[in-house]
């Protein structure tokens, strides 16, 4: 596997040409569940990774923390290899739905997973004390975990993966399951962890959630990258123009579009021009989808 | 690139091999310590499987010998008080297999058929024929005896089998020649009570065989020890000593206590 | 090198406290009426019977028990862990699969060794009291009569003393330990590569069961002449390897049928265990390291 240039231990992450293949063979079929991806996360940003069910978000997110092995491809942290123990040192991680130990209370849970991070003693005792108060979990402290709501799993598991302070965080569907309210926390703590210089990873299908708190964005279907880029570029309409004014009477409208044609402007309308994510994210993916329905050679099937 | 993604498997392949050789040396070693220590006195065959039957068998195989032999055990009690003397015997001959190394498995299997059977067979009222019913006896006791003698067999650091094999001779056969005997092995075994000693002796003399009895005495007499321990019964020594030697009219020169 | 020891601790500390908030130990009760009944049960047979049988049905039931624990234990470790989707977040962190491996295994042996400390606590107190009731007896059955008598008496407790005080019962302990040890390694190896708990748990008791069963497949293979033939051999030889002797351990019933069992074979056993479970680690890792989460 030969590398044209090596990582670059600026970049959060960095993927090359990452492939997953499951075999199916009873159905003597081989699953792509991640092919020939490619993606930078830069420090410091927020970056959302769309898709819908079982397009590979969360193999991908796996493969980053080598719960499962690439059939190809790279992939480093902080320029460390994934399958180092050094790269986990840097990441937190955030399941989806995650269950954690039920008979444990919430300070026994940060304890444990602080003593796996090599933490211990009053270090450990104020990082408790310190994520307990920054995911507002003051009243779960000492009720068992069996006793939480769906909310305060997220948000514990939210401070289990800062526990030892990590510079990138990975975010499996963070709001899946949560009521709105607790939705919107999540959503805050997100941008207040970017405030606190996190570099943030997070995988969604919800995508008002993603516009809201996303810097950039790249969008998954059936295992491949379809865009990537940030919610500006990938949503400003390259192509049109859009004047905003304020009290402009009909009359003078009428002006500026005649004004606008004589310049060679075509379709001039008064609508808004930007595309909403959801638009662009249906596109994308319809796209797709229709493009490797004809025939029976799918993408599924690489034989 | 081949070997690196085989290697998962060739290490594998090289730990089983080299352990398996230790392991199947290392399991030979303390298979023959056990043979030396005497331990395993059984093997698993059809025979014990269909006397035990397979809830038995099952604990068994799952390690559990000491229990299963209890449970035996147990049978051999229940069919004692129910005076069914073959299942007795057939349980104690199951639970000895079992467990060949626990003495009273011996010791009260072989009680229970030369003395608990034999007995009640001797007053076995519906066999008005004595010859018959003495012939019954006869073949009790004999059973006893045999489980006395393979206990002993399987046993020779226990001196109680030995002790309850002469009591038997004794007691039940009048063999007094070959009780001697029996206590003689019993008396030797190291941490048997030193009064079994003195048994040979009060033996032979029941048999008659006074020169042989005194004999005895005479070599206790003179083993290097401290005369005045009371449990080494030297007073009682002393005393058949000087009996047999005025019985036997010994020449004074000869004597021990001239 | 001292991080990884710690990591090992933080996950073998959370299997042991996990499993004790699941009452595990409430099998302690059980173990106890078990213990007193087949103490007192017995009172009518000879001193050597009772003690055999209070000795054999304790030790028979911490076993039992134990074993319940560490193949039921053992073989949903690696299930729940994956299903509840903890192994993840534990992974997640700076935490090698081997230490994840080992952290639990340690935990199951922890959690083994508190019951049987626990158990062992009540068979040696239901021994204890025994031992008292029973010498008081003969006191009492032995006072106003005469000498031979007391004499007697006095024989009787001393064997009472030594059945109840038998030093060889820490042997005994140990094995039945090292058994259990044995027993949730194999449930732990199965379990990283079997895809349900109930596979880990049939398959383990297999072993467990066929693990008796060795020595008599070895004898076969090395000393069978031309009746076995080269696929059986094959087949006793395979096994031979593979399987763990179990009969190793019946010199737990050994000691309480009375045998002399020296210290040295006893710690001859608990080495080939302690190499046996090396090995059985070192495996397990290498297959988990490749399992796929």
């Amino acid at each position: 596997m030969s590398t044209p240039d090596s990582p670059k231990a600026d970049l959060a992450v960095e993927i090359r040409s990452l492939t997953k293949r499951y075999a199916l063979p009873w159905k003597r079929k081989v699953l792509v569940a991640v092919d020939q991806l490619n993606l930078t996360v830069r420090r410091g940003e927020v970056f959302g990774l769309l898709g819908p069910n079982g397009s590979g978000k969360s193999t991908t997110l796996k493969m980053l923390l080598s719960l499962i092995k690439p059939s190809e491809g790279e992939a480093w942290i902080f320029g460390q290899p994934v399958d180092t123990i050094e790269a986990r040192r840097t990441v937190g991680f955030l399941p989806e739905n995650p269950y954690f130990y039920k008979f444990l209370n919430g300070d026994e849970t940060l304890r444990f997973y602080g003593g796996l991070a090599g933490m211990q003693g009053i270090a450990l005792d104020n990082k408790i004390e310190e994520l307990i108060k920054l995911v507002g979990l003051e009243n779960g402290r000492d009720r068992p975990l069996s006793a939480y709501s769906k909310g305060m799993l997220q948000r514990i598991g939210l401070a289990q993966a800062l526990i030892h302070d990590p510079e990138l965080l990975f975010l499996d569907e963070p709001t899946a399951g949560v009521d709105p309210i607790g939705s919107r926390e999540i959503r805050d703590l997100i941008v207040r962890l970017r405030d606190m210089g996190k570099t943030v990873v997070f995988s969604s299908h919800l995508l008002e959630q993603v516009q809201e708190v996303a810097d950039r964005v790249a969008i998954m279907s059936l295992g491949k990258k379809m865009v990537e880029g940030s919610l500006d570029e990938l949503l400003t309409v390259q192509d049109r123009t859009q004047f905003i004014a304020q009290d402009l009477s009909p009359a003078a409208q009428e002006e500026v579009r005649k004004l606008i044609e004589q310049r060679g402007g075509r379709n001039v309308s008064v609508s808004s021009p930007k595309l909403s994510l959801e638009q662009l994210f249906l596109k994308t993916v319809e796209y797709e989808r229709a493009a490797q329905q004809p025939g029976v050679a799918k993408p599924t099937n690489e034989r | 690139m081949n070997w690196y993604r085989h290697r998962t498997a060739i290490w594998l392949a090289l730990i089983l091999a080299a352990w398996g050789t230790l392991k199947v040396c290392w399991e030979q070693g303390i298979e023959r310590r056990e043979a030396e220590l005497r331990f395993h006195g059984y093997t698993i065959n059809r025979d014990l499987r269909d006397q035990l039957g397979q809830g038995m068998m099952l604990g068994l195989l799952s390690g559990f010998r000491g229990v299963v032999a209890d449970f035996v055990w147990l049978m051999v009690t229940n069919s004692w008080q129910d005076k069914q003397w073959f299942r007795v015997k057939s349980m104690v001959d199951l639970s000895t297999t079992l467990q060949p190394r626990f003495i009273p498995f011996w010791d009260l299997g072989g009680w229970h058929l030369a003395w608990n059977a034999s007995v009640d067979r001797r007053n076995n009222r519906d066999e008005p024929n004595e010859l018959r019913r003495l012939k019954e006896e006869r073949y009790w006791i004999n059973e006893g005896k045999k489980i006395y003698e393979r206990g002993a067999e399987n046993n020779p650091d226990s001196f109680e089998i030995w002790r309850s094999l002469g009591l038997l001779n004794d007691q039940k056969l009048h063999d007094y020649r070959a009780a001697a005997e029996a206590y003689a092995h019993a008396a030797a075994v190291p941490g048997a009570p030193v009064f079994l000693e003195r048994f040979p002796g009060y033996m032979l003399e029941k048999a008659g065989d006074d020169a042989a009895a005194l004999e005895v005495y005479k070599r206790l007499w003179y083993l290097p020890r401290d005369h005045k321990v009371p449990q080494f019964g030297y007073d009682k020594v002393e005393e058949r000593i000087r009996a047999l030697e005025a019985k036997l009219k010994v020449p004074r020169e000869k004597r021990v206590f001239p | 090198m001292f991080e990884s020891l710690f990591r090992i601790r933080a996950i073998a500390r959370n299997t042991l406290t996990e499993a004790l908030r699941q009452k595990v130990l409430n099998i302690l009760l059980l173990f106890g009426v078990i213990a007193i009944v087949s103490g007192f049960l017995f009172a009518n047979f000879t001193l050597a019977e009772q003690f055999k049988f209070l000795k054999d049905f304790s030790i028979g039931a911490m076993s039992v028990f134990g074993l319940l624990i560490a193949l039921m234990g053992t073989a949903q470790l690696l299930p729940n862990e994956i299903e509840n989707r903890t192994i993840y977040t534990i992974l997640a962190k700076p935490v090698r699969r081997s230490e994840f491996l080992i952290g639990k295994y340690c935990g199951m042996l922890a959690l083994l060794a508190t019951t049987m400390l626990l158990m062992s606590i009540v068979f040696v107190g239901v021994i204890l009291t025994k031992e008292r009731l029973m010498i008081n007896a003969e006191l009492r059955d032995a006072q106003g009569t005469n000498a031979e008598m007391q004499a007697m008496a006095n024989e009787n407790i001393k064997q009472i003393h030594k059945e109840a005080r038998d030093p060889r019962l820490i042997q005994a302990i140990l094995l039945t330990y090292a058994k259990l040890a044995v027993v949730a390694g194999l449930a732990l190896l199965i379990s990283t590569f079997a895809t349900s708990a109930i596979f880990t748990v049939a398959t383990t008791f297999m072993v467990y069961i066929i693990g008796h069963l060795e020595s008599v497949a070895r004898a076969a293979w090395l000393t069978g002449g031309s009746e076995v033939n080269f696929a059986a051999k094959i087949f006793l030889g395979v096994l031979s390897f593979l399987v763990p002797d179990m009969n190793i351990y019946n010199v737990i019933d050994e000691i309480i049928a009375g045998s002399a069992v020296p210290w040295s074979h006893t710690l001859n056993v608990l080495s080939y265990t302690g190499i046996f479970l090396l090995i059985l680690m070192s495996v397990a890792i290498l297959i988990f390291n490749e399992r796929e989460l």
